[in-house]
């Protein structure tokens, strides 16, 4: 169950328009490693964890991952609100101007929508955590670009911080996957996860 | 937007994000004693806040809470939190010391201070922490 609170895990006021930052940023709205499929993989995978520490990490980093779709799409919102049509054409806007206008909608930079397709959920607990060090890695590196990318310094402000935490979920996620590995079979030369185990 | 209703979200957002940090920790390290009671004070410290800004400023958090304000229904009331009126980090910069100078429940109706406040969250979270032990 969860209940909306008016307000976001860090406050976002962008004072300058940039919808060629937008275009950018919403990758991580929508795109293959972003915030979207982060929140479903870790809220999906969490009904078929195997102990009380992967059960909370996966709930807790999930429900954390919507608060940050909130906040991925506040920046989008804010770089774009009362933009001019030259401004949309200047920017290499128009192509997604022209289905979605300056709303939000969840894809990635290049255009392709959000789709299941790009996240996992498997069943096993050291498939999935495994895949979640990965996810979380490439969220990392995602940030990274965007940062590469832009010079305004209250979008760059809130790109940091996401980016930090994306680096807290890998450590916690790390330790998650240890507390599997140590119930594993230790005869096993590879790690084995008992209830899958046939 | 009232300066000090600014400054109240602008502090409970940061008291909040310590929470939410430390639960995250907490999840693979259940028995630190320590951050438990950490965790207890921030939690403490934000529901304090939280308190304040929907009792005194009539500022809504959530639904639930709008059920105990006086009509019209404050839920859907502006900012929302994505709008860029909403209170940016240069609210939590003035913010820094200031003082809370309104009663809490938690800590007590007369209350003048950050102070008091943080010193009978320290006790309460230390008798949970320390029953923990026993």
């Amino acid at each position: 169950m969860w209940y909306y609170e008016k307000k976001l895990q860090k406050p976002i006021s962008i004072k300058h328009t940039n919808p060629e930052l937008a275009k950018i940023i919403i990758t991580q709205y929508g795109g293959p490693d972003g915030e979207l499929g982060a929140s479903l993989r870790y809220l999906s995978q969490r009904f078929t964890m195997p102990n009380e520490i992967c059960k909370s990490v996966c709930n807790d980093i999930g429900s954390e991952e919507l608060g940050h779709l909130e906040m991925v799409g506040t920046l989008v919102h804010q770089l774009t609100k009362g933009i001019s049509c030259e401004e949309v054409k200047k920017s290499g806007l128009a192509e997604y101007y022209v289905d979605h206008s300056t709303a939000v909608y969840p894809t990635s930079a290049s255009g392709t929508p959000w789709s299941a397709a790009s996240i996992q959920s498997t069943g096993d607990p050291i498939a999935d955590l495994t895949e979640n060090l990965a996810a979380e890695q490439k969220a990392r590196l995602t940030y990274d670009n965007i940062l590469r990318l832009s010079d305004d310094p209250d979008v760059n402000d809130v790109i940091r911080f996401l980016r930090a935490r994306e680096i807290v979920h890998f450590q916690r996620f790390g330790e998650a996957l240890r507390s599997v590995q140590d119930l594993s079979d230790c005869k096993s030369t590879f790690a084995v996860t008992p209830i899958c185990d046939c | 937007m009232d300066q000090e209703l600014k400054q109240r979200l602008a502090m409970l957002q940061e008291s909040d994000f310590a929470a939410d940090d430390m639960k995250l920790y907490l999840d693979t390290h259940p028995d630190d004693t320590a951050m438990l009671m950490n965790y207890c004070m921030h939690v403490q410290k934000s529901a304090m806040l939280r308190s304040e800004i929907e009792s005194h400023f009539g500022y809504p958090l959530s639904a639930q809470s709008a059920a105990f304000l006086p009509p019209p229904f404050k839920w859907i009331n502006s900012p929302w939190p994505w709008c860029s009126e909403w209170p940016g980090e240069d609210a939590l910069l003035t913010a820094k010391g200031a003082p809370l100078p309104f009663g809490h429940s938690a800590c007590g109706e007369i209350s003048q201070s950050t102070s008091l406040c943080e010193e009978e969250t320290t006790k309460m979270c230390s008798e949970i922490t320390d029953g923990g032990e026993n």
